[in-house]
């Protein structure tokens, strides 16, 4: 009677603790069974990068960094989305890597067009294909978050075209994206073309820019233009000069991220940017 | 003989089948019931209908592999076992190239890798060479490293590319510093740029240094 009493007792406290031990966050709370013993273990291993020197658990507990709450969101969010322990590892490193220790790299954002606020903290340069289904995902949502959603007065977002030569059409879309961009209308023909991802077709182009207020004649000029083509081949040099090989590719405030590229985490590591440049400024 | 027929087991009748297929559907029921009540049990069950969309979206890579460097005095250049490839513009190359190097000028927006690449496994092919040394302007980035690299990522085998490009072949030519900036919209078109040499590659061929 007193082992199997025992035994009752161990194998609660083996259910109990994890649920005890999970960070208190709304990407945490959602999760149980074996999801959320991966996330706690996690929680219990993995360090914060800045700010605190403690497990992402201990300074949650303390509750001084908003990193940890961001941390411990991802993580839990990661492991929602069945991502195995190496892979939330990794992501967390390369996080770090991103956002501590990458150099930055010369960017000429010069003749690219700005989404976001001209003083927001934070300066992201996308390399982008006009043909890339993740961008066509991507962006649009990012465009949102930057223009009217919680990246707005933080983040200003510019544009460089990085056509993919596996990509058919890439080289006529990136045209396009320049053409676009000279006449005004670089962001809204953007995302048109990735609204219309599915439907794309060269030919079309010249049309859909008349629909966004630009002259179709000109535009159509601009699409066989030998300058556009130098500026799209300088951008895609630039590109490979900072070591882009893969779209989309975000650098913010120069440095290379290379962490997980789901809207949330980006949506988060450019708030912690913006978070960490003003308490910069204002020390 | 006898002996031997009593020895083999009898064939099944029509009845003994019949009980067979009968457990074997019982079997299966069954395991297929315990199953599903396992799985409604579990907190994080397989769903019966898919209620999100299926993503197996990831961002888009470049189709470039791994080519091995190689310097500009490499004995290899010269052994006749390798297929050079000059990937700089036709002006350039008809300027001076390598004794022997094929013209395949590169162009970083295209057309799609796939029809370069058939050209030059043609080439490899025909010249039954070792291997592929690829140079281009040693610009950064080169545009000789550039080509190796969407060659290797083709699945070609032993691709080179010559570090620092022509200039490093050729100390006499201008570096890639002195070029005009290709992002430079007021420098002329290519077309336009003094043809210093005739179209007549094989009087200006010089050996490599």
């Amino acid at each position: 009677m007193g082992s199997r009493l025992l035994l009752m007792m161990a194998l609660s406290a083996l259910v109990l603790i994890p649920r005890l031990a999970l960070a208190q966050t709304p990407a945490c709370d959602s999760l149980s069974g074996e999801k959320k013993a991966l996330a706690t273990a996690l929680l219990n291993e993995q360090h914060l990068y800045d700010c605190c020197d403690g497990t992402i658990q201990e300074c949650l507990k303390e509750g001084k960094c908003s990193l940890a709450t961001r941390l411990a969101n991802q993580v839990c969010r990661m492991a929602a989305a069945g991502k195995d322990k190496g892979t939330i590892e990794r992501a967390l490193s390369q996080r770090a890597t991103s956002m501590m220790s990458a150099r930055a790299v010369p960017i000429d954002n010069s003749r690219a067009e700005r989404a976001g606020e001209a003083n927001a903290p934070v300066t992201l340069s996308l390399y982008l294909c006009a043909r890339c289904p993740y961008c066509a995902r991507l962006v649009p949502q990012l465009h949102k978050e930057i223009t009217e959603g919680a990246l707005k007065g933080k983040v200003k977002a510019y544009v460089r075209e990085f056509p993919i030569r596996s990509h058919p059409g890439s080289t006529e879309g990136g045209m396009g994206m320049v053409a676009a961009r000279r006449l005004g209308k670089g962001w809204p023909f953007l995302l048109h073309l990735y609204r219309i991802f599915d439907r794309f077709d060269p030919a079309n182009m010249p049309k859909c820019a008349a629909e966004y207020g630009m002259d179709e004649e000109e535009f159509r000029n601009l699409l066989n233009d030998e300058g556009v083509r130098r500026e799209l081949t300088a951008s895609k040099k630039e590109g490979v000069r900072n070591r882009v090989d893969a779209t989309p590719t975000l650098f913010i405030n120069g440095r290379k991220y290379t962490g997980d590229l789901s809207i949330e985490t980006v949506v988060d590591v450019l708030a912690e940017e913006a978070e960490r440049v003003r308490a910069k400024a204002t020390k | 003989m006898s002996e031997l027929n009593d020895t083999m087991p009898e064939k099944p009748t029509r009845g003994v089948l019949r009980e067979i297929v009968r457990d074997a559907v019982i079997v299966t029921a069954l395991s297929a019931l315990v199953a599903v009540g396992v799985n409604a049990l579990r907190e994080e069950g397989i769903r019966w209908v898919q209620q999100e969309e299926y993503d197996i979206l990831v961002p888009c890579p470049e189709p470039v592999g791994e080519p091995e460097v190689m310097k500009g005095d490499d004995a290899r250049m010269s052994d006749g076992k390798s297929l050079l490839l000059d990937v700089r513009s036709k002006q350039e190359y008809d300027a001076w190239h390598v004794s022997g190097a094929r013209s395949q000028p590169f162009d970083w927006l295209g057309p799609p890798v796939d029809e370069e690449v058939k050209t030059v496994a043609k080439q490899v092919a025909a010249s039954r060479a070792q291997r592929v040394i690829v140079y281009g302007d040693g610009d950064d980035p080169d545009s000789g490293k550039e080509w190796a690299k969407l060659l290797s990522g083709a699945n070609i085998k032993n691709v080179f590319y010559v570090e620092g490009g022509a200039p490093s072949l050729n100390p006499s030519l201008p570096k890639p510093e002195a070029l005009p900036p290709l992002d430079d919209t007021t420098a002329p078109p290519i077309e336009a740029l003094p043809d210093a040499q005739s179209a007549d590659s094989e009087q200006n061929e010089k050996e490599a240094p």
